[in-house]
């Protein structure tokens, strides 16, 4: 894809750095959604297609590194750039253990985030249309359990759900990703970044009923 | 020394009976012929009458009415004796018959609140000690003996330098002695503290006196402080380490606070300027135009290479010396440095549940910092003319401490509630906050990968939420 194609989404609780980082990347033809909370994006992914999002670290209420995680579980395949403080080494190897695939310090460089931009792209891989907007907390749940191999039973018993509604949330994902049977499923999810990690388990609203 | 009790009994503690009502009414009788025949309802008067010194003299009387010495007339024929003695005794013998019955009682009480009296004076942890005109002890309590080193027989009937001189160094006897001249002389009460065997005591002296207001006896109390001593000595030690690690801490975070706070504007100048560089670029403009921009790009990097060296100085400054600490004991040395303000300003500081805290590594010194921040804030809130509290509680959720500061201190205006973290914004008077504290606070927070509410309802309190990981 290239960077004029490019949906950009990026979160800074600073107005100044919003109106600055929206004009610098529409400046070179890309696309810009920004959003003054972590919650705010999370709810702006699963109405519209995103390609790329960049990330302020430190905001009030959730931070970026917890906002990378959820977006790890939920949307894998899309590329991810925090920016950290100077020399901040601890926070740049939690950015990059919750999946940024880049870091950047502030004061921010408009090449630097322009080419960091354009380095995410070329290696993001694109789901299926239907997956754009990404799976639902709970879809992304079931997926966990269903890499873990269990049966929808089995899964219906973890969570303290139906059978059938486990059963309704499989369909969903099968439709989303475009496959016919299990195994078509976990190879195509695994592509596009799915089951890398422990994500799914632990972050969702409903994880902790589940244990 | 029980004549002055046993008189002064019944004046200082009139009607002393716990749990017998009945006796309620001749009490106060009681009480009324007492007031009635002496008028003056003080130890002058008693030592007066009852000539303590004749007793003393003569051997008949046991100073302390603990001693159980034989020969020695027991406490109560001794009252009696003194009673028919004593000319304000007359008048009751003409009294009604309903006044006889109340002598009766009368009697009876001042006997049991001898008795009160008595383990009262032996069970005060301060020594005291009653000393004729001429330096001899008449009476002593059993704190007295134990540190003088011997028993109260041994000691009553003696010279005080005498006792002095076995225990205390030639120096100090002379000092104490001095002190009691002074009081035997002047007739005015002297306080003064001493040292002896690394102890410290707080002594006073009360001089008592005669119609003629010539000193009969000296009461003497002596109070061991050193504890107290200690305690104070090591508050003001700890306030000054706090307070020079304050510094080192606050240049440090300072830095910190500028670093951050310089970085959020210097993005938007570089990204500005470099988005309206790339612009120019496209079209057609004059290349002095394009020079100035980039003159100010270059300007604006220097300053970034300076923010970042304060980060820098920062990082150094505050990386250092982490350790796992206790959450409760730097919580409790923190609120001991406030205490005194919080009293001032009618608010009670407590802690709820800290002790069952893990211990989080980072340096102490951060921590005490956001708990002295936030104190600090509730306290100040405090308006000083109702009684207020501040809350702190601990517990742990989902990996992470969570420590919540809940005051009833009258809140924060909707209006300053967005800018209370920042740095330099405060509602205090100019020279009495930098409003540092709260930003300080939550730079700390944040850096240890946390973060920081606040909830407020104005009139009423804030509530401060800490949530910092687990390491």
């Amino acid at each position: 894809m290239s960077p004029q194609e490019a949906h950009v989404f990026f979160v800074d609780d600073e107005p100044g750095i919003r109106t600055a980082v929206q004009r610098a990347l529409e400046s070179s033809g890309m696309h810009v959604s920004v959003f003054s909370a972590a919650e705010d994006c999370l709810a702006g992914l699963v109405g519209q297609t995103c390609d790329v999002l960049v990330t302020d670290f430190r905001m009030d209420g959730m931070d970026g590194v917890s906002l990378l995680r959820e977006v790890k579980r939920r949307f894998p395949w899309m590329p991810t750039i925090i920016l950290t403080a100077y020399g901040d080494i601890p926070l740049a190897v939690a950015a990059t253990k919750a999946g940024a695939a880049e870091f950047l310090e502030k004061p921010v460089d408009r090449q630097e985030l322009l080419a960091a931009i354009e380095r995410a792209l070329e290696h993001a891989v694109q789901p299926e249309p239907s997956l754009r907007t990404g799976l639902s907390d709970a879809e992304a749940q079931v997926l966990h359990y269903v890499f873990d191999g269990k049966t929808s039973k089995e899964i219906a018993h973890t969570l303290s759900r139906s059978t059938r509604t486990i059963e309704a949330h499989r369909r969903g994902i099968m439709r989303k990703f475009g496959t016919k049977n299990i195994a078509q499923l976990i190879q195509r999810a695994t592509t596009l970044g799915f089951g890398m990690d422990d994500n799914g388990r632990d972050d969702g609203p409903n994880a902790r009923r589940a244990h | 020394m029980h004549h002055l009790i046993a008189c002064g009994s019944q004046d200082v503690l009139p009607g002393f009976e716990p749990g017998r009502k009945q006796d309620a009414a001749p009490c106060s009788a009681r009480a009324k012929i007492a007031t009635a025949d002496r008028p003056h309802g003080d130890w002058r008067v008693m030592d007066h009458r009852s000539k303590p010194e004749r007793h003393v003299r003569t051997g008949e009387c046991c100073a302390s009415s603990a001693c159980t010495k034989p020969g020695r007339s027991k406490p109560d024929a001794d009252v009696e004796q003194a009673q028919q003695q004593c000319e304000c005794a007359q008048p009751l013998l003409d009294a009604p018959a309903d006044h006889v019955v109340a002598v009766d009682l009368d009697r009876r009480i001042g006997h049991a609140n001898r008795q009160f009296l008595q383990v009262l004076l032996h069970a005060i942890p301060e020594s005291l000690l009653l000393l004729d005109s001429e330096g001899r002890i008449l009476a002593c309590n059993e704190t007295a003996a134990r540190r003088a080193g011997q028993s109260i027989q041994e000691l009553v009937g003696r010279p005080v330098a005498d006792c002095l001189a076995s225990i205390a160094p030639c120096d100090l006897c002379k000092e104490r002695m001095a002190r009691i001249a002074e009081v035997r002389y002047s007739g005015e009460p002297a306080h003064f503290t001493d040292e002896r065997n690394g102890l410290v005591f707080e002594h006073s002296l009360y001089p008592v006196l005669d119609d003629n207001n010539r000193v009969t006896s000296i009461v003497i109390f002596a109070r061991d402080v050193t504890a107290q001593i200690q305690a104070q000595k090591e508050l003001r030690d700890y306030c000054e380490r706090l307070r020079d690690a304050e510094q080192l801490t606050s240049l440090g975070m300072l830095s910190a606070t500028l670093a951050h706070e310089l970085t959020q504007p210097l993005s938007v100048i570089r990204l500005t300027t470099q988005t309206a560089l790339a612009e120019l670029r496209k079209v057609n403009c004059p290349d002095a135009i394009k020079r100035d921009l980039e003159a100010s790009l270059t300007a604006s990097a220097t300053i970034a290479a300076i923010v970042s060296q304060f980060g820098n100085y920062a990082r150094q400054s505050t990386r250092t010396k982490e350790a796992d600490v206790r959450i409760d004991s730097v919580a409790e040395g923190t609120i001991r440095l406030l205490e005194q303000s919080a009293r001032q300003a009618n608010v009670t500081l407590r802690t709820e549940s800290l002790g069952a805290l893990p211990t989080i590594r980072m340096q102490e010194n951060e921590l005490e910092q956001i708990i002295f921040a936030l104190t600090q804030n509730a306290v100040e809130a405090a308006d000083g003319t109702k009684d207020r509290h501040l809350l702190i509680a601990g517990s742990v959720h989902d990996g992470e401490i969570e420590l919540r500061f809940e005051d009833n201190c009258g809140g924060i205006q909707p209006a300053h509630l967005q800018n209370i973290f920042k740095p330099f914004f405060t509602t205090k008077p100019p020279g009495k906050g930098n409003g540092l504290g709260l930003s300080i606070a939550r730079l700390i927070v944040r850096d240890r990968g946390g973060q920081i509410s606040v909830q407020s309802q104005y009139g009423e309190g804030t509530t401060f939420i800490v949530r910092l990981p687990r390491n």
